[in-house]
């Protein structure tokens, strides 16, 4: 890792460690904070066009599964979420095994200015994993993108007849991100549990909006204010822009099961 | 508000999906580019071949959707280079890629010069002879180099999936390549049953390196690269510097087709001997009648109907040589597909269309 890269590393980690701290703080803090929690389920469709795969394009169902802790007061919420999911993929009938892993993603937005006003946004932080194994295909070698993203969360509520709805928004700014290199020998390979967790990590690089970029849009709708049930459509892109590149788009339905309110 | 919704969702859902690029380019042209590299270059119409049909091959290979993992179709005839056409990146011309087990079918050219140069005395040795690890493993000492060659080593070996020990050697796990082969059980006696498999010209390729001083890879580029004229070639070796057997080799379709020359000339490169004509004979021999639907020789493949001997290599990398038509055909494809993937099916097809248009 050159100097560049090291400092660049450092003042990442200051961030994030900051950020959390300052999470944490808030939440010791919280007085008079609600605490709403959520878990969810999200069946859907994803698509992947790897770089590696000659313009092949997989496509197939996903499904994921997350919870989410919102800390809200009047003046700011802070959120915290984990997710995973596992989607088997086709192209030309050739399997693929995704994998994803979100295991923590933090959030802190303030109500945008004005009393009254709905929107609340704020930064983000989020570590996502993407795995890919294609086993027909790519016999031997897997396949990842990592991202470690600052972004921006933005969350807008509102009322309509008896429903509620929400649209949530996010988008990284900048973050680190690893990828698998773009060449590979033919011939050997290490593939493995082990490997798969040192690959994940492997070769991590600073970037900003110009190399990649991972976002995600949610409409939600809650039929009665005190229902436990939430229904929504959500939108997610990741994208990495160099060699080897990589777009990873899903379209799935959310079924969000509330905590029962007291 | 809800008709407004929807319309934006359906905006979203329809502009949002990921496209599938074009997999092979469409056929240009198969005039072959000049690059000295040892190939002459004729045209189809000098080498009695109808154009046009070998044009609409060409077009058809390059708009087969069935088909999309192949890379290139190269046709030689009279030695000469008629017809080069690369479906998806022309820089494949100059660009090593795998060619897996083709390097089976060098190993058994390798093999032939170790003879004529008296390395090996003869294909009957018993490898105890050349491989000292054999002391460690006497079980496998009435293993002959004919055995090897001919996959009946007797030794329990599996190419294929996770379990199999090919996965074992392309993740270099054993430290000791040799070892580990000798180290399996015996499943046969050597010589009774065949069974296709890495193993067996791995302990060729030890052999030779046992025998020349130098890797086998070194060795094949004083012996067999530098005077076929091959320059675009890698070959790996194992972790512990013995050069791999079973695959291992990453060439051009050019290049490769400088060893099914080279054998349709009976050992010859440009009237000069580089392998005994004697030792085509034998290497190019059936030993196993029906080894998946094909017949298998010292480490070469034959097609008895089509009266073609060929190079073959996993993904669906071959080299066919059809005598009858002073014909060498050469197909490469997309290297790391497996099982039904892989360009098999049909791949013939191509060979019988081209045979049929060579008058």
């Amino acid at each position: 890792m050159d100097e560049i890269m090291k400092i660049k590393f450092k003042r990442m980690k200051a961030y994030i460690i900051s950020l959390l701290f300052f999470l944490l703080l808030l939440n010791c803090s919280g007085q008079g904070n609600d605490i709403y929690r959520n878990s969810f389920f999200s069946p859907g469709f994803a698509q992947v066009k790897e770089g590696a795969n000659f313009g092949l394009v997989f496509n197939g169902p996903a499904l994921n599964y997350g919870m989410n802790w919102d800390l809200k007061n009047d003046k700011r919420i802070i959120i915290f979420g984990y997710e995973l999911g596992v989607g088997v993929l086709f192209s030309k009938s050739i399997p693929a095994l995704g994998i994803h892993l979100k295991p923590a993603e933090f959030a802190y937005m303030f109500r945008f200015p004005g009393t009254n006003s709905r929107l609340f946004i704020g930064p983000s932080l989020k570590f996502e994993y993407n795995y890919y194994l294609y086993p027909q295909l790519q016999s031997g070698f897997d396949y990842w993108f990592t991202d470690f993203s600052c972004g921006v969360n933005a969350r807008y509520d509102f009322k309509y007849k008896s429903s509620a709805f929400r649209i949530n928004a996010n988008s990284s700014i900048m973050g680190f991100i690893s990828r698998q290199p773009d060449y590979r020998d033919p011939y050997f390979f290490d593939i493995g549990f082990k490997h798969a967790v040192r690959h994940l990590h492997q070769d991590m690089t600073f970037a900003f909006l110009d190399k990649y970029n991972t976002a995600k849009l949610e409409i939600l709708w809650k039929p009665g204010l005190k229902s436990r049930l939430t229904l929504g459509y959500v939108f997610a892109y990741s994208g990495y822009y160099q060699n080897p590149d990589i777009n990873m788009v899903s379209h799935s339905i959310k079924i969000v099961i509330n905590e029962k309110q007291k | 508000m809800k008709r407004t919704a929807l319309f934006l969702l359906s905006i979203l859902l329809f502009t949002s999906c990921l496209k599938e690029d074009e997999l092979k380019k469409p056929y240009v042209s198969f005039i072959p580019r000049q690059i000295n590299d040892g190939w002459e270059i004729s045209t189809p119409v000098e080498e009695n071949i109808d154009t046009d049909a070998l044009k609409q091959i060409y077009r058809e290979f390059h708009a087969d959707p069935e088909i999309w993992q192949v890379r290139s179709l190269l046709v030689f005839r009279n030695g000469k280079l008629v017809a080069e056409s690369y479906t998806k990146d022309d820089n494949d011309i100059s660009t090593p890629r795998a060619i897996w087990s083709c390097t089976k079918q060098v190993v058994g050219l390798l093999t032939g010069i170790a003879i004529e140069k008296q390395m090996i005395h003869s294909v009957n040795d018993s490898i105890s002879a050349y491989l000292t690890e054999t002391s460690r493993h006497p079980d496998k000492k009435n293993i002959l180099i004919e055995d090897l060659l001919a996959m009946r080593s007797g030794i329990s070996y599996s190419n294929d999936g996770l379990a199999g020990q090919t996965d074992d050697i392309l993740r270099q796990l054993p430290d000791n390549i040799t070892d580990f082969i000798l180290g399996r059980q015996l499943q046969d006696s050597p010589g009774v049953n065949a069974q296709y498999k890495d193993c067996d010209p791995q302990l060729v390729s030890a052999i030779i390196q046992s025998l020349c001083g130098k890797t086998t890879a070194e060795w094949a580029k004083e012996e067999l690269f530098d005077k076929l004229e091959i320059k675009n070639v890698r070959w790996d070796n194992y972790k512990d510097g013995i050069t791999l057997g079973g695959f291992g080799i990453l060439t051009t379709p050019r290049e490769l087709a400088k060893f099914g020359q080279c054998v349709l000339d009976s050992g010859e490169w440009k009237k000069e001997t580089i392998v005994s004509k004697e030792w085509i004979k034998q290497m190019t021999t059936v030993q196993i009648p029906d080894l998946y639907d094909y017949q298998f020789c010292y480490l070469w493949w034959r097609d008895k109907n089509r009266g073609m001997t060929f190079m073959w290599g996993h993904g669906g990398q071959y080299v066919c040589i059809i005598p009858s038509k002073n014909l060498v055909v050469v197909m490469t494809a997309e290297v790391n597909t497996q099982d039904d993937f892989q360009f098999i099916e049909g791949a013939f097809t191509w060979v019988d269309r081209i045979v049929k248009i060579a008058n």
